[in-house]
Order: C-alpha cells, then sequence, then structure tokens
C-alpha cells in the first residue's frame, strides 16, 4: 500500500518536471532580440556569436531545440556549458552542490531543533513570558534581512571580537588542496576523516569555524517557520478532547505532551520542515553570496548578473528539482506517519477528474 | 439572519483592541510621511557627492558627529538621513505595487478557477502548486534572469512572484462562496460572469485577501531589497535600502552606520507589517484561532 502511494506520487510529478523543462525552455526563447548576441555580450567577435548559436542549436526549429535538450538532459546527463566559467555545468555542479548540502545541513541542525523546542515550549506555556519571547523571536526571525544579519553577525563575530572568519569556506594556513584531496567534497566531513585517519584536526576546526556564521544566518528563517508552525499546531492539539482525556486519567504534563500531543502535531510540522529544506538545499542565494560560500545560490545569482543563460536555465532546472523531490519527501513522510491521508487521496481521486 | 460585518469595520475593531495592531500601524504610517516628505525632511540631496569635506561623518550622538548628518554620511560624502528618506519612497513602492501586480494576475485567475471548477481548475491548480512549491525569492529572481535588471522588471518579477499566492486564497475561497444563495440568485438573475466574480465573489472574500495582501507586502520589501542587494534590483546610486546595504557593505569596517540604519528601516517596516498582518489575521481568518479561547 505505502510502495504504491509512494510510486503513484513519483509519477505524478513527472508532467511537473517536464513542465518546468518546457517553461525555462520557452523562457529563454522569450528574451528579447537575437540570444546568442546577448549572451555574447556587445564586444564579442562574430565567430564567438555564431559558436553560441551553434551550441545552442539556434538555427533548427524550436520543437527540434527542445527535443534536442531533453534529449542530452535525459540521456546524457548534459547540462550544457557554462559561458561564464567556459566549463561543463556538470563540473560546476559537482563542487557547489556538496558545498550547499553542507552549508544547508548545518542550518537544518540549528534550525530544526530549537525551532521545535521554541514552537513546544510557548505552546505549552501559552500567554507565559516564554511564550512571548518564544514568538517575539519567530517574529524576528521571518522580518530579519537576512543580509542585514549576516553583516551584523559579520560586524559582531568577525570584527569586534574576531572569533570567526567572515568569509569562504578555509582558511589559508591550513594544508588541505580541495582538487585532489577531498573527498566528500564537503570540508567538515573532510575534516572529519582526516582527524580520523591521523592526518591532524586542523582541516575539521577550521572548516567547522566558517561554517558557524553562514550557517546561524541560514537557520533563522526556518527556525522562525518550523516554531510558528510547530505553535499553533501544539495549539490546535492540546484543546482536543483527547488530551484531557488523557489530563484526566493522571498523566504528567511532559508526558502528555511528548506522547499524544507531539504524534498529532507532527504533520504539518512535518510538511513545513521538508519545504524549508527543499529551499536550503536548492541553494541560499543571499546568505552563500555574502559568506562567498561557493555553494548553487552564489552560482546562480553570478550566473544572472552576467547572463549565462545555459547556467541559470540548468541552475534552475536543478533547484526545481530538489524543491520537488523534497516535497515529495515531505509527502511521503506524512503519509507515512498518517495513514488516514492515503487513504483520502485515493478516495479524492475516484470523484475528483 | 444577520448581514456579514464589513471587512474594515472588522478590521477597525481589531485594531481598536489590540495594542500591537495599533503600534504596527502607527510605525508603518510615519515610515510611509517619512518618505513621502522626504524632500521637506532632509536637509541634503540623496544623489549629491562630497568628497572633500564630508567623507564618513559618524551620526550625531558620536564624537565629530552633528545633527547636520543625523545618521552621518557615506564613503562618497553622501547624508545617510536623506537616503534613507528618499530610500523609502522606493523600498516601500517596491512592496506595495508587487502585491497590486501579483493580486491582479492572481486574484481574477483564482476567482474565474474556483468559480467554474472542472478540469481547466484542476489543471490551472496543478501548476499553480508547482509554482507554490518555490520560495519567492526564488521566482522572481528566475524572472529577473529573464526579464532583465531594473526597477520596473523588479517590480514585474516580485509581483508575478506573488500571482500563486494570490490566485491560490481566493481560489479557495471562491470556492467556498460559489454555491451560496447570493450567487446562484446573481446567476439567475443573468449577471454577466464578470460581475459574479468582481461584484459579488470579490467583496465576499476580502477577508482573505486582506491578510494575505499585508503578509506579501512584508515578503516582497523584503525580497525586492534582497535583489537589490545582490546587485540585480535597484542599481546604485539610486536610493534604496537594498543597495544602500549593497554599497555600503565595502565600507563596513569603517562606518557601521551606513549599514545600520538602511537595515533597521528594512527591519522595522517589515516586522511591523508582519505584526499587523499576524493581527489581522487572528481577527480576520475564520480557520485561524479566536482571541480569548
Amino acid at each position: 500500500m505505502f510502495v504504491r502511494h509512494a510510486l503513484q506520487r513519483f509519477i505524478s510529478s513527472i508532467p511537473v518536471l517536464l513542465l518546468l523543462t518546457l517553461a525555462l525552455f520557452g523562457a529563454l526563447k522569450l528574451i528579447p532580440g537575437d540570444i546568442a548576441l546577448v549572451m555574447a555580450g556587445e564586444r564579442a567577435t562574430p565567430e564567438r556569436v555564431e559558436y553560441i548559436r551553434e551550441s545552442l542549436h539556434l538555427n533548427d526549429p524550436w520543437w527540434m531545440q527542445y527535443g534536442l535538450y531533453l534529449k542530452k538532459l535525459i540521456f546524457e546527463a548534459d547540462l550544457g556549458h557554462s559561458l561564464l566559467h567556459d566549463q561543463p555545468i556538470l563540473t560546476l555542479f559537482s563542487t557547489a552542490v556538496p558545498a550547499t548540502i553542507e552549508l544547508a545541513t548545518a542550518a537544518l541542525l540549528i534550525a530544526i531543533p530549537l525551532g521545535l523546542f521554541l514552537g513546544v515550549v510557548s505552546a505549552v506555556a501559552r500567554r507565559s513570558w516564554w511564550d512571548r519571547i518564544a514568538s517575539l523571536v519567530a517574529l524576528t526571525g521571518v522580518s530579519m534581512p537576512i543580509f542585514w544579519l549576516a553583516l551584523l553577525l559579520m560586524w559582531f563575530f568577525s570584527l569586534n571580537l574576531g572569533w570567526l572568519p567572515t568569509s569562504g569556506r578555509l582558511s589559508d594556513e591550513v594544508l588541505f588542496d580541495p582538487a585532489t584531496e577531498s573527498v566528500f567534497r564537503m570540508y567538515v566531513l573532510d575534516g572529519l576523516f582526516f582527524g580520523l585517519s591521523g592526518r591532524g584536526w586542523d582541516l575539521f576546526f577550521s572548516a567547522c569555524r566558517y561554517l558557524v556564521l553562514p550557517a546561524v544566518a541560514l537557520s533563522t528563517i526556518p527556525m522562525a517557520h518550523i516554531c510558528r508552525m510547530t505553535r499553533s499546531a501544539m495549539l490546535d492539539v492540546l484543546q482536543q478532547d483527547y488530551i484531557r482525556t488523557a489530563r484526566a486519567k493522571g498523566l504528567s504534563k511532559f508526558k502528555i505532551v511528548l506522547k499524544h500531543a507531539a504524534r498529532n502535531a507532527a504533520l504539518p510540522v512535518v510538511t513545513i520542515m521538508f519545504l524549508q529544506a527543499g529551499a536550503l538545499f536548492g541553494g541560499a542565494v543571499i546568505t552563500e553570496t555574502m559568506f562567498a560560500w561557493p555553494g548553487l545560490g552564489k552560482l546562480l545569482v553570478e550566473s544572472i548578473g552576467s547572463r549565462d543563460f545555459p547556467m541559470v536555465q540548468s541552475g534552475t532546472l536543478f533547484v526545481g528539482v530538489v524543491f520537488v523531490f523534497f516535497n515529495l519527501l515531505g509527502d511521503l513522510v506524512v503519509g507515512w506517519l498518517d495513514p488516514r491521508i492515503k487513504q483520502s487521496a485515493a478516495q479524492g481521486r475516484g470523484h475528483g477528474a | 439572519m444577520t448581514a456579514k460585518p464589513s471587512v474594515w469595520r472588522l478590521i477597525w475593531a481589531e485594531v481598536r483592541a489590540n495594542r500591537t495592531a495599533q503600534s504596527a500601524i502607527a510605525i508603518i504610517l510615519l515610515l510611509i510621511i517619512f518618505a513621502l516628505c522626504a524632500p521637506w525632511l532632509a536637509r541634503h540631496d540623496p544623489l549629491v557627492l562630497n568628497l572633500e569635506t564630508a567623507r564618513f561623518i559618524p551620526p550625531f550622538f558620536m564624537e565629530g558627529g552633528s545633527f547636520l548628518h543625523p545618521f552621518g554620511t557615506d564613503s562618497s560624502g553622501r547624508d545617510v538621513f536623506a537616503r534613507v528618506l528618499f530610500g523609502g519612497r522606493i523600498s516601500l513602492a517596491l512592496g506595495f505595487l508587487p502585491v497590486l501586480i501579483g493580486a491582479g494576475f492572481g486574484v481574477p485567475m483564482g476567482l474565474l478557477s474556483g468559480y467554474l471548477g472542472g478540469r481547466s481548475d484542476q489543471f490551472l491548480m496543478r501548476v499553480n502548486d508547482c509554482l507554490l512549491a518555490f520560495p519567492s525569492i526564488l521566482l522572481a529572481l528566475i524572472l529577473v534572469a529573464f526579464l532583465g535588471q531594473g526597477i520596473v522588471n523588479l517590480m514585474i518579477a516580485v509581483g508575478l512572484a506573488y500571482a500563486p499566492t494570490f490566485a491560490r486564497v481566493s481560489r479557495s475561497s471562491a470556492l467556498g462562496e460559489r454555491n451560496k444563495e447570493y450567487v446562484l440568485g446573481a446567476f439567475a438573475n443573468g449577471a454577466s460572469l464578470q460581475r459574479i466574480l468582481f461584484r459579488h465573489l470579490l467583496p465576499n472574500i476580502l477577508n482573505s485577501l486582506v491578510v494575505v495582501a499585508t503578509m506579501s507586502f512584508a515578503s516582497a520589501l523584503l525580497e525586492s531589497a534582497g535583489l537589490s542587494f545582490l546587485g540585480l534590483g535597484v542599481r546604485p546610486p539610486t536610493p534604496e535600502w537594498g543597495a544602500m546595504l549593497a554599497e555600503g557593505k565595502a565600507d563596513f569596517y569603517q562606518a557601521w552606520w551606513t549599514l545600520v540604519f538602511p537595515g533597521a528601516a528594512i527591519f522595522l517596516t517589515v516586522i511591523s507589517l508582519n505584526m499587523l498582518g499576524d493581527a489581522l489575521r487572528d481577527a480576520l481568518d475564520p480557520r485561524s484561532e479566536r482571541r480569548g479561547t
């Protein structure tokens, strides 16, 4: 039953992805003017323009171009060639994606426990000072411009206190060549690997120090959303009859919250956690740019600024795939936690169309 | 049978009882007034450079500062106070106008889709759900990539990124209203589709729309500033809060005030709008928890 549900959901997301490729392909066509000229820039030689025109198959009819694009994408995993970096986009992704994964994971490791904790506390101790403080933290989290927060963090922790570095991924003093020595392309993991294999812990500590500020800055928004959602879901549940029954049975408040309420409040919270995770793993545009973190978001911003359209196209597609994947994953986890949803979805399909 | 109280009366009642909403409105109004009256309040032109005598003057409360430049000056000797005030005009507009654009596209779509139902509704909402899965800043970013940069394109991009939100809300509200007697009555009377959608349905779903619009105002402002900060929206030297932060980033070792004031302006506006949005949701949205329970 679960496998079938999962398969159905998976298949239903394929048209979405196809639509995305078509939209991105169409968007490229909608750019006014000669796309090859636009991409080459004003000072390009005619040969360069012709090269771009050739490499994008601009001389063919549009449906052939689209077919070719899809064919390359699906069967050859060819994401195109970046004009700005003059490298295959797949190569660029192979270093940018691990960097983004490292940062996003670190941010989620801060955001999820903190958001859950604040949300539960403020729901349980409703209208107390705890509730007010937690709500204020959450409100600040959604309202804080992340680029401003990043600047303030840098100013305070790097400049005034000198505790943490402002940007980049690694100190120059660490003897480490990422191109040849990196196993995971995630320096914290590499550092752990180095340390455990007896090559010293320098890399690990340096990598962690560089990770702290961007991760903290990035964690604020998901933390705030998780906190707000947890609070309202818990408040909903705590008003239900079965909670009153549990209380009447004389169970301790701790046990009620943990065993009875948390399980039932989990669904919307899990959904929003996966949505937020999807947003982070798709590349944190502002945070990565601020802290010079060489991930997907930074790559995307650079490519937009320099009109590197193949990169924009493939970057967006990748981000889209990540979102769809996390949405799907969230749906499946929720379906697994609550079997009622699967059933209603199956019934809904009967008379829905 | 009692008539449904009008949206504005509900809002007024909520605001009268809720002190948070009052202070939020006060701050927002104050910021709008400051922005509108910028030419009379600021003593300097926000664009005039003064590289010889006025570089990096600190704000008034620090040594070397004066009320001539209450927020100090930046690396080119421009008055930060004047730039924050004039920047407010653009930044606030970049929050507000995209909401209008988003509502302009999303609301008719959602109303039509919800009212007509059927296959087209299914299809439209499918597409809409895909769009909603993306965070709006990313949608706006992609649109900017294809539209090109500049203030107008930024506004359109951010605005279009909000259309799915408005479409979803108005669709689900329209779905709830379409079989009510007043709608059926209007239809039986031979009212045109346009009339049913905008004269009958729209006023009755304003509740939800006002809440969404307030929240969207906050996040659209944040996103426009963010895109300008990344250099993809408003370009320096035009005074805009996000663009000012981008410019000041290089000087932040010497002059923290070039960053703190525009950033604080964004934060203050956004947090006030969010506070107001929360209060309005409690008052207007039937699904949210009622106060006092």
